[in-house]
């Protein structure tokens, strides 16, 4: 079987699929099928990853958070220190880095006649070495502030365009539940800047907020690993230090970012695998398809094949002729697949705010794929044609 | 060059068993032009796809060019029929789909014959049978006559020594039958060996040997070739067996191609 036999069989095929445009074209429908939903779902799962690590990853990977959980059932009422967390910080240094206490509630902001309810929450100044803090206009809070016990405030920017016109308010004054507070920054957009975003936010020294609502006890820290390669030993450390402090491994939670990225790579990469499994499934459907079609073609054409054998085609040739054939129709669908799968892909993640992610692995698996399944289909019918008796299959009408 | 001996080819019908041909022994040498005639169903279709190598007998020894044909490989018998055999069928068995040139191009194509060459002999052989100009029509888009030389031309493009020829003209009108006739003589002039099929008697008559098949066997093997001298005055009695005084008339039996 030499190359120019491969070439002639690759144009006696092509004249073959063009002659029968019809068929041709419902042969390739379930690869098309097949390949799109593989390329669709696989890169609707990948988007639906990237996007879903992409924020928790904006929250910081060496990021650990502590909280406690007050009361519940035969909870402990007790909670831990800041003093002790402030100890725990500096005993492992070669754990953690930063730490800030974080007080969230929320708080009647008034200002001028109007007011509105707005998210409250109150950290240390060194909460801006743990996490972005998103100021775009003036500054974060200050360890003077902090030490002082200064009534000032960072506004989002649902405060800024509804109260100030959108004019820098630095240097104003709003009232939190009746106190006056001085606003020494803005933070950037975050949602839609209306009124039930997260834009509708204001935060405070967390020593302000304890004295000003009268809250004694913290429930939340934020820890900075050192590394990211020490994240999951700095939260070991942290459970082991509180438990030892409470006497309890209860009634509170270590987690950290990049344990939950684990937790949702590994859950997401189960599901867009499950996803192509299902597409995978189509293809074999499609393959299914391509041998019906082929064997169909094969008794349509005996008297060809019939023909072709009395004429000097080996059994060889006749194979290899069916086999190019499905082969041919099998890639050109799995293309036409990877096209249909890309646009209606990036349709359908354009509707659902996803990025569509396309993996060339993932493209080169799908046309291999399909190629193959076209080859693996395509052998009994062509076996089937190429076994056929010269004289049989020219007989036949 | 063909050797048949006491070749027999059953078909099996359920319980009934069909001899379609029944104990033929025939010599062929090289640049004979033989005619078998016989009546519809008598084995001639049978007896060609057997010496074309299209078909196995059922008891019998056949040979060609010395080799045991039983004793060929598929792959064998399919270079055989490519090298040294060309047919011309009843049905002309053109594929539709192809250009009259890639029709005569087949046979070169399985054979591996690079494509310029390839479709400079095609070419060659449509101007012989004097179809160049139709080179690129459908056979759809010719004449049964037309179709028939483009057959002829698939026949005669690889240079067989071997033509084998059923019922050629039986699908055509007697001017275009006519024509196909003379090319087949003109490949006999040539040097081709001739074999060829029919139930009239008019065309057998212009081959050098005359072999009668009736019911499977062969009833009559006659020299042509004095009587084709002075101008062929075979009587239709000489043909055949006479047994019952009949004159042998096949004709309006109608052809049964393959
Ligand atoms: N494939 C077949 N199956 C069964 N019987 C067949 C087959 N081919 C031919 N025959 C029978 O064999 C006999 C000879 O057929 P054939 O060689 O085609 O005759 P001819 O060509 O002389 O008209 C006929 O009786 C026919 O019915
Ligand atoms: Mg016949």
């Amino acid at each position: 079987m030499n190359l120019s036999k491969l070439s002639q069989s690759f144009k006696m095929s092509v004249k073959s699929i063009l002659g029968n445009k019809g068929r041709s074209a419902l042969t390739m429908l379930g690869i098309i099928i097949g390949v799109a939903s593989v390329i669709i779902l696989t890169g609707i799962g990948n988007g639906a990853t990237s996007s879903i690590t992409d924020s928790l990853s904006s929250l910081g990977t060496k990021n650990i958070t502590v909280s406690m959980s007050r009361g519940g059932w035969g909870g402990s009422t007790r909670t831990i220190s800041l003093s002790d967390m402030q100890k725990f910080l500096e005993e492992n240094e070669d754990l953690v880095e930063a730490m800030s206490p974080a007080i969230s509630s929320s708080v009647l902001l008034k200002c001028g006649n109007e007011n509105t309810t707005s998210m409250f929450s109150a950290y240390d100044a060194s909460y801006a070495e743990i996490k972005d803090t998103n100021v775009e206009t003036g500054r974060f809070i200050s360890e003077f502030d902090v030490k002082n016990r200064s009534y000032v405030c960072i506004v989002g920017s649902y405060i800024v365009k509804e109260y100030f016109g959108g004019a820098s308010p630095l240097g104003q004054t709003v009232k939190l539940n009746g106190t006056p507070f001085k606003i020494i920054g803005t933070y950037k957009e975050l949602g839609d800047s209306s009124e039930s975003s997260s834009d509708n936010a204001v935060t405070v020294p967390y020593t302000t907020a304890m004295r000003f609502l009268k809250n004694k006890n913290i429930t939340t820290f934020y820890f900075n690993a050192k590394s990211e390669d020490v994240v999951d030993i700095a939260v070991s450390e942290i459970k082991a230090y509180i438990t030892k402090k409470l006497g309890t491994d209860s009634g509170f939670s270590v987690l950290s970012v990049a344990e939950m990225l684990d937790t949702i790579n590994e859950i997401m990469g189960t599901l867009t695998a499950m996803l192509a499994g299902i597409a995978a499934i189509s293809l074999i459907v499609g393959g299914i398809g391509i041998m019906n079609i082929m064997t169909v073609s094969v008794s349509e054409r005996t008297r060809e094949i019939g023909i072709r054998k009395a004429i000097g085609a080996r059994t060889t040739d006749i194979l290899l002729q069916f086999l190019v054939e499905s082969a041919i129709l099998s890639s050109m669908g799995g293309i036409v697949g990877i096209f249909v799968g890309f646009i209606l892909g990036s349709i359908v993640c354009k509707l659902i705010n996803i990025q569509f992610v396309a993996q060339f692995n993932m493209i080169l698996l799908a046309f291999g794929f399909s190629l193959f399944i076209g080859v693996f289909f395509g052998i009994a019918p062509a076996k089937k044609a190429a076994k056929l008796h010269p004289i049989d299959a020219l007989r036949s009408e | 060059m063909i050797k048949l001996e006491d070749i027999t080819k059953i078909y099996k019908m359920g319980e009934n068993e069909v001899r379609a041909l029944d104990g033929v022994s025939l010599h062929i040498k090289p640049h004979e032009f033989v005619s078998v005639i016989g009546p519809s169903g008598s084995g001639k279709s049978t007896l060609m796809n057997i010496i074309g190598c299209l078909d196995v007998a059922t008891g019998g020894k056949y040979e060609i060019d010395g080799i045991d044909a039983s004793e060929m490989t598929d792959n064998q018998l399919a270079d055989l029929r490519n090298k040294k055999i060309g047919f011309i069928f009843q049905q002309y068995n053109l594929l539709a789909k192809l250009s009259a040139l890639e029709n005569v191009e087949l046979p070169l194509i399985y054979r591996g014959i690079p494509a310029a060459k390839r479709q400079e002999m095609a070419m060659a052989a449509l101007k012989k049978v004097g179809l160049a100009d139709k080179a690129m029509h459908k056979p759809t888009e010719l004449s049964g006559g037309q179709q028939q030389r483009v057959s002829v031309a698939r026949a005669l493009c690889g240079n067989p020594s071997l033509i084998l020829a059923d019922e050629p003209t039986g699908a055509l009108d007697s001017k275009s039958g006519a024509e196909i006739m003379q090319m087949i003589h003109d490949l006999h002039k040539d040097g081709n060996t001739i074999v060829i099929i029919t139930h009239d008697l008019n065309i057998a008559k212009q081959a050098e040997r005359i072999i009668t098949i009736r019911d499977g066997k062969i009833t009559s093997d006659i020299d042509n070739s004095e009587d084709m001298a002075e101008s062929s005055n075979v009587k239709a009695s000489d043909i055949g067996d006479n047994e019952n005084g009949k004159t042998a008339d096949f004709d309006g039996t109608g052809g049964d191609g393959i």
